[in-house]
């Protein structure tokens, strides 16, 4: 299980915010020997002032992945970002294995009462056969929420299976685009796939 | 240390414009069904905006999402499977926003209707400062019900303005001009006033009753083409209580300043009223006598039966609540 140093409370657009920060600070925490401009303190008032900063990239629709991207960059931090739609919850099970916690966006309103609604970000930290662990900002003082997976893939997947992705400079993150093909492209290539 | 995704192909128009809303617009947004063009899909994109209700008496907050359809569109090249072009971030949020006040006009439209109706008891000539605006109403009113019937041309001479007032107390029936030469015409008062004098035995009561009448048939007439706004900030105090209330699903109890920030939110955007020479305290002590909203100790609550008379309009707005309400 991936243990995030902090928890914040945050609700409605600021859960993307509170989520990149509670990140921020795991890798603050995991990765000391990397340059960082921020203290290992949490309670110190630069992450306040981090955290607030980062409120200022949200808008009425949300918190765009291009204003997370900004946000990070304007600060320095030796962190990237990357946002993907995966295909299945194999990638985010992948990601927790290799100890980075990935914030995925699904939808809380369908997960609980089956109806549509607005995307909610939560950072994963545990997986099980049945469940992930997340930690939601919007459960404070609780924080963490299971999730059981097949409701929770169905949630994720009316948000396109979106997943934000923050690692550090050093790492590398691969991609393997499984390409799609019909089975008449696949007779027509002879029996050989793309 | 390798990590493998496996990534979503982007091989369909909503997940091209899901990858592009995310990117630019943020998870608040989706892609709505796609509609076929002749080279590309068009992907038209709804919003879930987030509304926050506080009953600051029982210190219980309820986080209720609106869903707006069509605040802004991406269209999807067919052979390329790419963006063509799509709504602006700053269009997307001014679009949003116009939905929301169309939302909150509904509110407005419905409680000014109920205000307007004789069985609320309405006293409208407690709003002092709206009254200063429609005093060619209130006066005629009153030249009227004590038999002073005025001239086409004693009208007339106060201006033009003066006697468009006037004319909505015809147009409801409650006045007319008698048939004679339009410089002996005069404006007389109707069987219909004369009933409701009797009926309810007092004059101040008649008027406000009246008047009542003509803001609820006439408020945006009144406002947009006489330009007599000083009714504004009432009906927007009044409607920034009302939409929470509604919102919450029962009468809340909310401070001042709360209810400044609510008018604030609701009518983001919307033109500003003629500027109220006092402050809110004035304006709910006067919402307060004339019976539209309540004193709750320090708090402000509204009226039991308005409230019961607008909340059907709860079920029209697109609406739903959070599965989580936090006390």
């Amino acid at each position: 299980m991936i243990t995030i140093p902090k928890n914040i409370t945050a609700r409605g657009h600021d859960c993307v915010v509170a989520s990149v920060t509670m990140v921020c600070m795991y890798w603050r925490n995991v990765k000391q020997s990397l340059p960082w401009n921020l203290p290992l303190d949490f309670d110190h008032e630069e992450w306040s002032s981090f955290y607030e900063k980062g409120r200022t990239y949200v808008r009425k629709s949300g918190m765009p992945f291009n204003n997370i991207k900004r946000y990070l960059k304007t600060l320095g931090l030796p962190v990237n970002a990357k946002q993907e739609l995966l295909e299945d919850t194999y990638g985010l099970r992948n990601l927790i294995r290799a100890n980075i916690p990935p914030i995925v966006i699904y939808d809380r309103n369908y997960f609980f009462k089956h109806e549509r609604g607005i995307g909610h970000a939560v950072v994963l930290v545990d997986s099980t056969e049945e469940m992930f662990v997340s930690i939601d900002p919007s459960f404070g003082p609780k924080y963490i929420h299971k999730l059981p997976k097949t409701d929770f893939e169905e949630a994720w997947k009316l948000k396109g299976n979106a997943v934000i992705i923050i690692y550090p400079k050093p790492y590398k993150i691969r991609e393997r685009k499984t390409p799609s093909t019909t089975l008449m492209d696949f007779v027509e290539k002879g029996g050989q796939a793309e | 240390m390798r990590v493998t995704l496996r990534v979503q192909k982007l091989d369909r128009p909503e997940l091209v414009a899901y990858d592009r809303i995310l990117k630019r617009y943020g998870a608040g947004c989706y892609p709505q069904e796609p509609q076929e063009r002749a080279d590309h899909w068009k992907v038209p994109i709804g919003a879930f905006l987030e509304s926050r209700v506080v009953d600051e008496r029982a210190n219980r907050e309820r986080i209720l999402t609106f869903n707006l359809q069509n605040v802004g569109e991406i269209l999807v090249k067919k052979s390329t499977m790419r963006v063509m072009a799509a709504t602006r971030l700053r269009s997307l949020g001014r679009n949003i926003l116009r939905k929301r006040v169309e939302i909150s006009r509904l509110v407005e439209q419905d409680l000014i209707k109920i205000l307007g109706k004789r069985e609320m008891n309405i006293r409208f000539s407690e709003l002092k400062y709206a009254l200063t605006g429609l005093q060619p109403i209130y006066r005629t009113l009153n030249r009227l019900l004590l038999g002073d019937y005025p001239s086409h041309e004693d009208l007339m001479s106060s201006g033009l303005h003066y006697a468009e007032q006037v004319e909505l107390i015809v147009d409801i029936g409650y006045a007319e001009y008698t048939e004679l030469h339009p410089r002996a015409r005069k404006l007389v008062a109707t069987n219909k006033i004369k009933d409701l004098y009797s009926q309810v035995g007092d004059m101040e009561r008649t008027i406000d009753i009246v008047l009542g009448m003509i803001l609820s048939e006439f408020y945006y007439d009144l406002q947009k083409g006489m330009r007599v706004a000083q009714f504004v900030p009432y009906v927007r105090a009044s409607t920034g209580y009302y939409g929470d209330a509604i919102q919450f699903g029962k009468l809340i109890s909310i401070s001042e300043d709360r209810l400044c920030d609510n008018v604030r939110e609701y009518y983001r955007g919307a033109p500003l009223p003629p500027r109220v020479r006092y402050a809110y305290p004035t304006i709910v002590r006067e919402l307060v006598d004339a019976q539209i909203l309540e004193y709750d100790g320090n708090y402000i609550t509204g009226k039991a039966d308005i409230f019961e008379k607008l909340i059907d309009i709860r079920d029209e707005l697109p609406l739903s609540e959070e599965p989580v309400s936090f006390g």
